[in-house]
């Protein structure tokens, strides 16, 4: 009786059933064949033609309708994805963009930053001088400059 | 195209031997609405009689069992034929029962079978309570089968309508609502222990 009581309790728990459970469980089973029949003898009731119709009428509209070509769409939006995603990772890779990084790379790889800065400050002081602008400044000044530092002797006087 | 066929099909067996069947499914596949109407005139009492008592609404049973076969047609191009066709179709009437009672926020809670009265159902073992004599159909006693089928849980119902009222197999059963065959069997059974104690206490009544 312990035993039966803990298979209904397993069957409510729907919990695992050993091998020697399960044969009795199919044993109750055919035993209670007869409530089968029971339930198999039920009527079972005809749809009147009215509902009949209805559902004759819907049929008949899905009929007609073509059939839509399911696999024929899945392979064109297939085709429309990959070519979308070709173009996208294409003009990615082949696009230039402006690169944007500072151009002290001699002075960023010496290993004496103020030799470098004074190399270059005297390299850029060399070409102030050689230029043509500063050159013409010089001459000018010394052409319309006057300093007084230089006087006339009295001999120059008399030779004008 | 016929539009009768509901007329039509009264004058067809209701039963389909198998190489009707596979003759008409190959049809069916191919959207043969004819076809389909000999499918539907075979099934629709025995689908309307489960749905029926799934749902309890009458009239919300003739709409789910026509949207039964409104899906079939629809799908059948997928219907591949690995169960039989009745598997099939019950299967599509099973998952729209539970749809509808997912929407109508129904409760799928289990009916426990002590509900009935524990003292009057003890759940005893022995062979003689299922006695056949005492199983003839009348009825009265329909109506207490039915009123036991109200009182049942959604998942006793399931099975035990699946298996003795339509005989689908274990398997069957088990694949179409998705649980180990073991537990078909014992639903199967505490299914019928339900109905058994409403008949017990229908004939004590009786007798009084």
């Amino acid at each position: 009786m312990k035993e039966e009581q803990n298979l209904i309790t397993k069957l409510k728990g729907e919990m695992a059933l050993s091998a020697e459970e399960s044969t009795e469980l199919d044993a109750l089973l055919d035993s209670s064949s007869s409530i089968g029949n029971v339930i198999r003898d039920l009527p079972h009731e005809e749809p009147n033609l009215v509902w009949r119709s209805q559902l004759n009428e819907k049929l008949s509209v899905l009929a007609e309708k073509p059939k839509r070509r399911i696999g024929l769409w899945k392979w064109a939006s297939g085709v429309v994805v990959v070519g979308a995603a070709s173009l996208a990772v294409w003009s990615v890779v082949n696009t230039r963009t402006p690169v944007i990084a500072t151009t002290n790379t001699t002075i960023a790889d010496s290993t004496n930053f103020e030799d470098q800065l004074m190399q270059s400050h005297v390299e850029s002081a060399a070409a102030m001088d050689v230029s043509s602008a500063y050159a013409l400044d010089v001459v000018s000044s010394k052409e319309t400059s006057y300093t007084g530092e230089e006087e006339w002797s009295t001999s120059d006087l008399e030779s004008l | 195209m016929s539009q009768y066929l509901g007329v039509m099909g009264l004058q067809i067996p209701k039963r389909l031997d198998s190489e009707t069947e596979q003759a008409l499914i190959h049809q069916c596949r191919k959207r043969n609405f004819d076809a389909f109407g000999k499918v539907v005139d075979a099934y629709q009492a025995r689908v309307l009689g489960f749905v029926k008592r799934m749902v309890r609404n009458p009239e919300e049973a003739l709409d789910v069992t026509q949207e039964v076969f409104i899906k079939a047609f629809t799908a059948f191009e997928r219907f591949d034929g690995r169960c039989s066709l009745k598997t099939w179709l019950f299967r599509i009437a099973y998952n729209l029962c539970v749809d509808r009672s997912r929407k109508a926020e129904r409760s799928l809670t289990e009916v426990s079978i002590e509900a009935s009265d524990p003292e009057s159902d003890p759940l005893e073992f022995a062979d003689e309570r299922w006695s056949p004599i005492e199983m003839l159909m009348t009825d009265e006693l329909q109506l207490v089968v039915e009123e036991a089928l109200r009182t049942m849980s959604p998942k006793l119902k399931t099975v035990l309508l699946l298996h003795d009222a339509e005989e689908l197999a274990y398997e069957e059963i088990a694949s179409t609502v998705g649980v180990p065959v073991g537990t078909v069997k014992s639903r199967l059974f505490l299914a019928r222990a339900h109905m058994k104690a409403h008949i017990e206490e229908y004939r004590r009544g009786e007798v009084q």
